[in-house]
């Protein structure tokens, strides 16, 4: 099970200067990431996302991505699963060779 | 995206370094995903030159596989000259009619009116065709105004690629209410009266009675006279009383004319060629569908217009055909009985324009002849009016402040 990220100041700060991660799924047909930092990988099945807290993984067929506003990353196609990873456990996962 | 977008194939190794360099570039995309070893992305026309740019940057291959919008509209139309050249020729043809007079509407019922418009315009060179920046309507309101004596008020409008001529017509004021001043009845004519119908004013001559012209037939000036006889003798108090004579007064006059009609004379004739003139009318708008109009004299023989018809409406375009016959000025030597004809011609042209108010009873002809030309001479005994309305006193606003005379009284201007 993943990690709670735990409350603290950087994260409230964080909150109140809407520097969160925010994400709207449409069905399963589209999603909608914003404060997007970075796009890691792109293809039919799989794209995933470096947002500040998190990198999200987005599992489908025929997934397509869209930009357009700064930080917005829109996906469209048919999602079947969205999986959030913690940056901190990516981290650590990457440190032990495991992702 | 408004303005269309370009579909790219990126292909590269670092496909990591792209996206990275992509979101941080802030980059505006569409449709982003991986397929066959490379990347299909659509990019709006407004930032493909920052894509290409970051695509070097990163290493990767570029290649356009596709547009959308107006990108591939351009594409489209290049391919497509005939287009190009209609769309083309189309921007011409608009500039060019929205700057030229295609119609020319007169708003009045007289034709006698309308035709000496026409002629004024022509002569000014106001017709279809003519350039419209460099007429002056003022001017031409003016210069309207001058030459037409029917017109009380002319006024030109531009109206899209015609103008509109509105015209208000001199109507004559009707003499027995606006005038009103006292008038005699004054024989116009020499001949005998036969026939009299008086409404107003004094008859100082009889039926039977022979006047000549210039005559008082029937007076407007009417004088009552009543005596009283008193101590001191008889006493005549007279009454002078002004009317408007009215009344009709018939007789029979003759009256001479003379035609003229010369051996060498000048004759119209049709050449035999014949010219089509074309309009396209699309609403109130008529096109013509010819470069030129030819050169020369001609006579319109026939107008057809041909509009379609849908279950009885007429749609608002078609076109108009004027078949026009060329005609020749050719100077002709007549003969003396040709030459005679002409002259019955012209009498009879006259006896239709002038004596149609009256009973032509008699007429007599004498013909003679000199080196020339031939004369008819023509007595016809006529049965009509044989007076006129002639007015006796002259408005004192009429008369120049110099000329008044010292006394502000009505001056009796009558000389009988």
């Amino acid at each position: 099970m993943a990690k709670m990220p735990d409350m603290s100041f950087f994260g409230k700060t964080r909150e109140l200067l809407y520097l969160q991660s925010y994400i709207k799924i449409n069905d399963n047909s589209s999603a909608l990431v914003e404060n997007c930092r970075q796009i890691l990988e792109c293809t039919d099945v799989c794209v995933r996302l470096l947002t500040s807290s998190f990198e999200i993984e987005i599992w489908g067929s025929r997934l397509m991505v869209s930009s357009f506003a700064e930080n917005s990353v829109e996906i469209n196609g048919t999602i079947e699963q969205v999986r959030l990873i913690s940056r901190s456990m990516r981290r650590d996962s990457n440190d032990i060779g495991q992702h | 995206m408004t303005l269309g977008s370009i579909e790219y194939l990126v292909t590269g190794t670092d496909y990591a370094r792209f996206y990275s360099g992509i979101t941080k570039d802030k980059l505006v995309f569409r449709d982003m995903h991986e397929e066959h070893e490379s990347i299909s992305v659509t990019v709006p026309v407004g930032y493909c030159k920052r894509f290409e740019t970051h695509c070097k940057d990163s290493c990767c291959a570029f290649q356009k596989s596709g547009s959308n919008g107006i990108p591939k509209i351009c594409r489209d139309i290049i391919k497509r000259p005939g287009l190009l050249a209609g769309a083309l020729l189309t921007v011409m043809l608009m500039a060019y009619y929205s700057n030229v007079i295609l119609r020319i509407d007169i708003d009045t019922d007289d034709p006698a009116v309308r035709d000496k418009i026409s002629d004024v315009l022509a002569e000014d060179g106001v017709k279809a065709g003519a350039y419209l920046p460099d007429i002056d309507l003022v001017l031409e309101e003016r210069s309207l105004k001058q030459k037409i004596d029917d017109a009380a008020w002319i006024g030109i409008t531009r109206t899209g690629s015609g103008i509109a001529v509105d015209i208000i017509k001199t109507e004559e004021a009707d003499k027995g209410i606006t005038i009103g001043m006292p008038c005699h009845l004054v024989a116009c004519e020499d001949g005998v009266i036969e026939e009299v119908e008086l409404l107003d004013g004094q008859l100082l001559k009889c039926i039977g009675s022979g006047v000549t012209k210039g005559d008082i037939v029937v007076s407007g000036k009417m004088i009552s006279e009543s005596s009283e006889w008193t101590d001191k003798g008889e006493t005549v108090t007279s009454k002078t009383r002004y009317v408007r004579s009215l009344g009709k007064v018939k007789g029979t006059f003759t009256r001479t004319e003379e035609f003229r009609q010369l051996y060498d004379t000048e004759i119209i004739t049709l050449t035999g060629n014949h010219s089509t003139l074309r309009y396209l009318n699309i609403f109130s708008a008529e096109i013509p569908l010819f470069l030129k109009i030819p050169d020369g004299n001609f006579s319109t023989a026939h107008e057809e217009k041909h509009y379609p018809e849908i279950n009885g409406y007429m749609l608002p375009f078609g076109m108009t055909e004027i078949e026009l016959d060329e005609t020749d000025t050719r100077s002709q030597l007549l003969t003396e009985d040709e030459a005679f004809s002409e002259a019955e011609k012209l009498a009879y042209n006259y006896e239709n324009n002038f004596l149609k108010n009256y009973e032509i009873l008699d007429r007599e002809c004498i013909k003679s002849s000199d080196a020339d030309g031939v004369t008819l001479t023509v007595t016809y005994t006529l049965y009509g009016d044989l007076c006129r309305e002639s007015d006796f006193f002259i408005p004192r606003y009429i008369l120049p402040d110099e000329e008044n005379p010292q006394e502000k009284n009505v001056q009796d201007s009558e000389n009988n």
